[in-house]
Parts: structure tokens; C-alpha cells; sequence
């Protein structure tokens, strides 16, 4: 019988295969490169030349774009893997194997998939930008991608969660695009209104309470002050330099990050080894 | 080899299966018939560890599945009642997995295809394959690392005549070979084709349960058909099991 790392890296690799295989991952990473390209392209100017924009620029873009996609489809692929009851789990299930190591493997593949979308948005534009505007910037750029895929990744371990918790497909991935629809819509909204009745004074400690709780939010201030976009915020802007400057509350937003990376995932793996199939 | 021992399964206020005490033989066809929602599934579900009991417990050649899941695992084998695969999977990568978790060779994995006739579509995608197709894939996964004991779950249910009668032929030498084999059915002519003992389920309990012959006797039938078996088992009032 194969040790659990073994069987874990088997079913990874499995789950990789088969959600290449499939359509919705494939056309995730056409679409997010086909924008990202679009975003590294300027469009045609009134003198019909195609210009690119350097590293500095399309990052602050495509971490705009990507903290909106890659969270969507972690939340999508992780609440309708395992939202199926279609036999295939209980065949996996089936084996002798134990239900920790099927929900790691499947996770690991998931992710994996999820790195293969972000590579080919990121890499796609980064290619282009490198060879037409030079590597000026490209230390952030890498970053940005590096941050955007750990939300997207947040977003695949809290889809898992909501797959484990329920029955049917449709409803997993339904309350996953509703998680997602408050993650990145309607939390904003609810961050300016707390900051608003909070008053006109320094939002220091609201604003770095609101950053943790939500990684999306997190990781795009932190993105933005990592290159030097803040000074677009305004006094908004000034603050988050100041907390998340250097030696500021990076370390908190990213801790906060993955902490939601781990939570989820933890309480999907208690309530998959206690679940009926 | 398999043996329940007051298996009880609630779902909420729901009475699954209730305080079932019952054997699978080494080596026999044991065939589970009953409505739907009486409780097959959930007992066949129950010898692999996918259904927990609420109380009682499920030994297969002597270890209780709740504590000794994988070992237990490792002896079954399982076609579960719906299956599906990926969609852009094949049969080679299907297999090439479950080969892996079982610790077999590719050898045995090929041997298996061929066994169930697919092993010349091992490299097609399974998104453009009949049902029957599809069923006889699962058997095969089932059979990887030679199980001692095969569970079936409704093995022909939506297939047509053709491919019912491909997956019945290949569960046919299984038996014949000797393999202990539980399976549940609607299809009392496969039942009564394949089955030495059947085991007669009605609202979540064990109602009848012997070879069809006995079974009439006991219950009085001139007719001993497995039609007549059922219906006077899942009469009201008629059990046949203390």
C-alpha cells in the first residue's frame, strides 16, 4: 500500500489532470490571460501604434483584476469538488486510504490548477512586458502574483469548506459565488461605511482590523503600498504607508491571509472525516 | 466475511437501517431487494465506512470497519450505484490512480481493462462512453489488488439491455470464481440470476433473508419466484427474521 505522502501526491496529481482536462479551468486561464494581454497592451492611440506599459503599471491593474478572478475560481473549483455526490467520491473513498489524505490530494490538485490560471495571466503579460518594455519593476510584479495567488488559494480552501458542508453541486457552488459576491462587493461597501461612522480622525486601527479580516482587501492594500500606488488614495493612501509601510502591518495582513488559508481547510478536514457519503 | 451486528443508521429523525444483525458468507452472492429508501444502500455503504453507525457495528473477516477502515478497505472492493469520472479523463488515468492507492502494478490494471473489455478504449475519454461502458470501467476499478469480497450498487440500474447484460456476464464469472459478492438490485431476474441468498428489506429493517427456496417454504408460497418472495416479505406484518 502507498504511504499517505504518496497517496496524497497520486490524487493531486489526479485531480491536476482531470481539472486541465475539463472545461472550466482551461477557459479561466484563456480568459485571464487573454485581459491580462489586454491590460500590458495600451489599446490602439490616435496614432495607431501599440504601446506596453512597463511591470509598474500593469501590476497595480492586474492585481486589481486578479484579486477579483483568482478568489472566484478557488471559491467555484473547491465548493464544486467536493459539493458532488456523484459516486466518484465515494469510489475515492472506497480505497484504502484515509478521508485526510483524499481531501489534501484533491485540495493540492485543485491548487495547482489554480497556479496554472495564475501563470498563465501573469506569465503571458510578464512575458510580453519583458520583452518589450525591459524587467524594470519585475521584483513587484512577482509579488503581486505571488499575493494574488495566495487569495485565490484562500478562496479555493473556503470553497472547499463549503463543498464539505453541503449535499448538492448547485447549492455548494451557489453559496460559494454568494461568499465571493460579499467578499469582494459587498465588504467594501461595509468597510466604508465602518470607516465612515468610525469619523474624520486616523482609521489606523479599523482600517488594519478591516485589511485582516478580509484577504482580499488585504492583500490588494498591501500590493498597492508595496508599489507605491497609495498616493492614488488619498488620505487613505497615507494611512495604509504608515501601517503597512516598512517594518508596518505587513506581517499582520499576510499572517491574516494565511491563517485564512488554514483555518477553512482545517474545519473542511474535521467535518469531511465526520461526514456520511 | 461480512457481518452486521445491530447496525443502526439515523439521519436526523430518519431511521436509515434499523438494529440489523446479518451475514455475508465467504464466497457467496448475497443480493439486497427492497424499495427504494429501505435501507440497501446505506447498509452496503456502511461494510466500507463511507455511512458511520449510530450504533452496532460492521465487521469484515472479523475487524470493525470504525476503527479499522483502511485495512477493511483493502479487502473490498466497490461499484458505487451512480459513478461518474472527469470529464477529459481516461480509462488509463482512472485506472493509473486507483492502481496506485491499491499498491498494484500497471500490469494488473491492464490485465483488469482487458478483463472488461476496455483496454482498447484505455486511452479515450471516458466523457463519450455508454453507461455500460462507465460500469464496466468501476468494475474494473473495483477488482484492483484482487478484493476479497466485491460490493455492487444496483450494477445494471440505468444501463440499457446491452450493456446490463455486459456488466451482469462479467459479475457472472466474478461469482464463478468464487468471490464473495453483495450486491443490491431492483432487477429481481438479476437477482435471481446471480444471487445464492437474498436479503429482503422493507422501511429501514431486515424483513426475510435466505435462498429463494427456503424463503418460499417458510413463507407458505406454492409460487416460489422471487416476485412472490418479495411481495409477501414486504406484506405488512410478514417477517421472517427474529
Amino acid at each position: 500500500m502507498p504511504t499517505s505522502a504518496e497517496a496524497i501526491a497520486a490524487i493531486a496529481r489526479h485531480e491536476l489532470r482531470a481539472t486541465l482536462g475539463g472545461k472550466l479551468v482551461p477557459a479561466f486561464g484563456v480568459l485571464f490571460a487573454a485581459l491580462a494581454l489586454g491590460i500590458a497592451l495600451v489599446g490602439l492611440g490616435a496614432s495607431g501604434a501599440l504601446l506596453v506599459q512597463g511591470f509598474q503599471r500593469t501590476s497595480v491593474s492586474l492585481l486589481m483584476l486578479s484579486l477579483y478572478l483568482l478568489p472566484l475560481l478557488g471559491l467555484v473549483l473547491g465548493a464544486s469538488a467536493f459539493g458532488a455526490e456523484d459516486g466518484g467520491t465515494e469510489l475515492l473513498l472506497a480505497q484504502p486510504i484515509g478521508r485526510l489524505e483524499a481531501l489534501l490530494g484533491r485540495t493540492a490538485g485543485l491548487g495547482a490548477a489554480l497556479a496554472c490560471v495564475a501563470l498563465a495571466g501573469f506569465g503571458v503579460a510578464g512575458a510580453l512586458i519583458a520583452v518589450t518594455a525591459g524587467l524594470a519593476g519585475a521584483g513587484g510584479y512577482v509579488l503581486v502574483s505571488l499575493g494574488a495567488l495566495l487569495v485565490g488559494l484562500v478562496g479555493l480552501g473556503v470553497g472547499v469548506l463549503v463543498g464539505t458542508l453541503t449535499r448538492r453541486r448547485s447549492a455548494a457552488v451557489g453559496w460559494a459565488l454568494a461568499a465571493w459576491f460579499a467578499a469582494s462587493v459587498l465588504y467594501d461597501l461595509a468597510a466604508i461605511g465602518i470607516l465612515q461612522l468610525a469619523g474624520s480622525g486616523e482609521p489606523g486601527p479599523w482600517l488594519v482590523a478591516l485589511l485582516a479580516l478580509n484577504p482580499i482587501d488585504g492583500v490588494r492594500a498591501l500590493g498597492l503600498v508595496g508599489l507605491g500606488a497609495d498616493v492614488l488614495l488619498g488620505p487613505t493612501g497615507a494611512s495604509l504607508q504608515r501601517m503597512l509601510g516598512p517594518g508596518g502591518g505587513a506581517a499582520w495582513v499576510l499572517g491574516s491571509a494565511g491563517l485564512w488559508l488554514v483555518a477553512p481547510l482545517a474545519t473542511a478536514a474535521f467535518v469531511y472525516a465526520r461526514r456520511d457519503f | 466475511m461480512i457481518r452486521y451486528e445491530g447496525f443502526t443508521k439515523r439521519f436526523g429523525a430518519v431511521t436509515a437501517v434499523s438494529e440489523l444483525d446479518l451475514e455475508v458468507r465467504r464466497g457467496e452472492t448475497l443480493a439486497l431487494i427492497g424499495p427504494n429508501g429501505s435501507g440497501k444502500t446505506t447498509t452496503l455503504k456502511a461494510a466500507l465506512g463511507l455511512v458511520r453507525p449510530t450504533a452496532g457495528r460492521v465487521l469484515v473477516d472479523g475487524q470493525d470497519v470504525s476503527s479499522r477502515g483502511r485495512a477493511v478497505r483493502a479487502r473490498l472492493g466497490y461499484l458505487p450505484q451512480r459513478l461518474a469520472f472527469p470529464e477529459g479523463c481516461t480509462p488509463l488515468e482512472v485506472m493509473r490512480l486507483y492502481a496506485r492507492l491499491r499498491g498494484v502494478g500497471w500490469e494488473e490494471a491492464e490485465r483488469l481493462l482487458e478483463r472488461v473489455g476496455l483496454l482498447g478504449a484505455a486511452d479515450r475519454a471516458i466523457e463519450g462512453f455508454s453507461g455500460g461502458m462507465r460500469q464496466r470501467l468501476g468494475l474494473a476499478v473495483a477488482l484492483l489488488g484482487e478484493p476479497a469480497a466485491l460490493i455492487l450498487d444496483e450494477p445494471t440500474a440505468a444501463l440499457d439491455l446491452t450493456g446490463a447484460l455486459m456488466v451482469r456476464e462479467v459479475i457472472e464469472k466474478i461469482r464463478a470464481e468464487g468471490m464473495t459478492v453483495l450486491l443490491s438490485s431492483h432487477d429481481l431476474g438479476e437477482v435471481a440470476a446471480l444471487a445464492d441468498r437474498v436479503a429482503v428489506f422493507a422501511g429501514g429493517r431486515l424483513v426475510a433473508v435466505g435462498r429463494p427456496a427456503d424463503l418460499a417454504r417458510e413463507l407458505g408460497l406454492r409460487d416460489p419466484s422471487l416476485e412472490s418472495i418479495y411481495r409477501a416479505a414486504t406484506a405488512p406484518h410478514a417477517r421472517l427474521v427474529a
